[in-house]
């Protein structure tokens, strides 16, 4: 439950930033999750597809970068090849 | 391989089914989906194998579970480097923002706010109401309680004659800044002194939720064990003060103090610790100094 509302957050997030970067389609979503987030990467990668699903975002995949300290952040939107 | 299954006889086939339900039993666990050609092989390879052809049994254990299927979201590699817009974004956006807002509303009434966290049945509502009870008549305190359903705990603290206000999360582990604006909502908050907020009794989804507050504290029971904050170091990592609550039930509960008091200091080094008991009273007082000098 924590993990889902965590992976709509930043499901609208990512679509915000994309919406200031008309045209960008997103193939991966790169994060930034610290030790101390008290946020599990598997989980949340798992919420994230669910959460997805319907969104213009489906079928993107999320990368995490696992750091020591409290980060839960969003570090970069990878580029689908046009 | 196929020797000793023979052997069992007309039951060779039933430890192996159990094997093979595995799949759907999982999904029904809500985690996971798995997927339909994984079930399919599982059940067309079953009587192959049972018939004592087709592959070993072993070769089939990769098909069973399904949660490293829905864990390999990795993008595709092609050949061409991808190009990587750099973002900077944090997730809990949202609540950080609403709770920075809430932290400057209570500074510009003058309300000093504190939050109690911890595992179910670690005591918070106890404590509180026998904080409430003796801050009440005086001072100008009022509380909200998260719990997913039920009032009780907000009947229960409203006893002390201090406002009280229920958040039911109905499914949610956890309360957020914005149920906390939404419980607020016509409340007039420089008409209070102090306000408590008790959390979800949860030792986990807390910790990434600032509600606004000014301290938070985390409880720990003497019956729950000396090693709850070494097994939950994150919520201990997210508060103010370290609670230590029904002492005097220490001894009939063989809790070491001195050993929870050494791993909380391993997990959280030089954050206070205060050890109370709501029901003898003792460390009352202290808790009330340490509000005081907030």
């Amino acid at each position: 439950m924590h993990e889902l509302s965590l992976a709509m957050s930043l499901i609208d997030g990512v679509e915000e930033e994309c919406a200031a970067r008309p045209g960008l389609k997103v193939r991966a979503v790169h994060l930034r999750l610290g030790a101390l987030s008290g946020v599990n990467a598997d989980a949340l990668t798992f919420s994230y597809q669910l959460a997805c699903q319907g969104t213009p975002l489906e079928g993107t995949a999320l990368v995490t970068e696992a750091t020591p300290g409290r980060e839960l952040e969003i570090i970069g939107l990878e580029a689908a090849e046009l | 391989m196929s020797t000793p299954i023979d052997e069992r006889g007309p039951q060779r086939g039933r430890p192996r089914a159990r094997r093979f339900r595995a799949p759907s039993a999982y999904a029904r666990t809500g985690m996971g989906t798995p997927e339909p050609h994984a079930s399919a092989a599982l059940a067309g390879a079953a009587p192959a194998l049972l018939a004592g052809g087709g592959p070993p049994y072993g070769s089939l254990r990769p098909c069973a579970p399904t949660l490293p299927t829905v864990q390999t979201a990795r993008p595709l590699r092609s050949t061409i480097t991808p190009r990587i817009i750099e973002v900077r974004r944090n997730i809990l956006k949202d609540n950080d923002l609403r709770a920075r807002a809430l932290r400057q509303r209570f500074a510009a009434a003058g309300v000093r706010v504190v939050s109690l966290v911890s595992s179910p049945g670690s005591g918070k509502t106890a404590l509180l109401e026998a904080l409430l009870t003796r801050l009440a008549p005086a001072a100008r305190v009022a509380a909200l309680v998260g719990d997913l359903a039920t009032d009780h705990d907000a009947r229960r603290l409203a006893r002390s004659g201090a406002p009280v206000r229920q958040i039911n999360t109905d499914t949610l582990c956890h309360l957020e800044a914005r149920m906390i604006e939404t419980a607020l909502l016509d409340w007039d908050l420089a008409a209070l002194d102090l306000l408590f907020i008790e959390n979800v009794g949860n030792l986990v989804c807390p910790s990434s939720y600032d509600l606004g507050e000014a301290r938070r504290w985390v409880l720990s029971s003497v019956t729950e064990g000396e090693d709850k904050p070494l097994k939950y170091p994150t919520i201990y990592n997210s508060a103010d003060l370290a609670v230590i609550t029904k002492c005097d039930l220490a001894e009939a509960a063989g809790c070491d103090l001195e050993l929870l008091h050494a791993n909380i200091e391993a997990v959280r080094p030089g954050m206070p610790v205060i050890a109370c008991s709501a029901s003898t009273g003792a460390g009352l007082d202290e808790l009330l100094a340490n509000l005081r000098g907030m």
